[in-house]
């Protein structure tokens, strides 16, 4: 589903980009489902977890469940905390711009974060529902 | 007047009528459990099999909701698997890549969101005479007061 990927990516770095407060803090960048090898943290990865279409006879809607994982390779959480809140002011009931489709809403549903004491960095979880509706 | 019997009756065989409810309900909940749990470990990425045995279904005691639950001491590494993780540098500075997250969980409820539909928006029925549907009629039945 690359416009809608492409949608959050604008929303993201901002229209001309302009650079949001989410973009700024998080100095690794936004990337679509794995990042480049050696990327410095923080940064962040976006994941499509699941979709389902909702159509009716005559509408065709189409649900998403996106994921955004933020890592920082910092003891404290601190950084973490800024980024993901920066995420969620940006994100939350937002208005993205879908090519081809109608958008309805964006809505956060869970988020979680936790230590990785194996790669010795911390992950913040955030899940989002996303409900848009294919234009005629 | 229609509207004081149909208080009396319901009054009188409110316990009557809570059971099959309940019993209902439960009914449904197990099956509605079994089926995610089902396309679970249908799901569930398998590699030294602990995680896949780890998901089992809890009811609780008062029979209200169903827990599908997966991870447990053996597969306490759930929480990577479902949401992922960052690239794995090693001692020697290569990198090993990344774990995508595999949210077989959310899938298999996504999966079956009909299904658990269907299954959970079935009208109730007496389990003691499962063609019929539950009506305040049947309950009280032979009793016209």
């Amino acid at each position: 589903m690359k416009v809608l990927f492409d949608a959050i990516m604008v929303k993201y770095t901002g229209v001309t980009p302009t650079w949001t407060p989410a973009s700024v803090a998080c100095t690794g960048g936004l990337h679509r489902e794995f990042a480049p090898q050696k990327n410095v943290m923080p940064y962040a990865v976006m994941h499509h977890i699941s979709g389902n279409p909702e159509d009716t006879f005559t509408e065709r809607g189409e649900t998403y469940l996106i994921q955004f994982n933020i890592y920082t390779d910092t003891t404290s959480a601190t950084t973490l905390d800024t980024i993901a809140s920066a995420f969620m002011t940006l994100f939350d009931w937002c208005t993205l711009t879908v090519t081809g489709y109608y958008f309805i809403d964006m809505h956060r549903v869970f988020q979680t974060c936790y230590w990785n004491d194996e790669l010795k960095n911390w992950t913040y979880v955030i899940q989002y529902r996303i409900q848009i509706q294919k234009t005629p | 007047m229609a509207g004081i019997n149909f208080e009396r009756q319901f009054k009188d065989f409110h316990h009557e009528v809570m059971a099959v409810v309940r019993a209902n309900m439960a009914a449904k909940l197990d099956e509605a459990g079994d089926l995610v749990r089902d396309t679970m470990k249908a799901e569930c990425p398998v590699k030294t099999s602990a995680l896949k045995k780890s998901i089992r279904v809890r009811r609780d005691k008062k029979g209200q909701y169903i827990r599908v639950i997966a991870g447990d001491k053996k597969a306490w590494y759930i929480h990577l698997v479902l949401f992922g993780t960052s690239n794995r540098i090693t001692k020697t500075g290569q990198d090993r890549g990344s774990t995508s997250p595999d949210n077989f969980m959310q899938r298999s409820i996504d999966q079956n969101i009909g299904k658990l539909k269907q299954i959970l928006g079935e009208p109730i029925r007496d389990e003691n005479n499962p063609k019929t549907f539950l009506s305040i009629k049947q309950v009280t039945d032979g009793d016209s007061t």
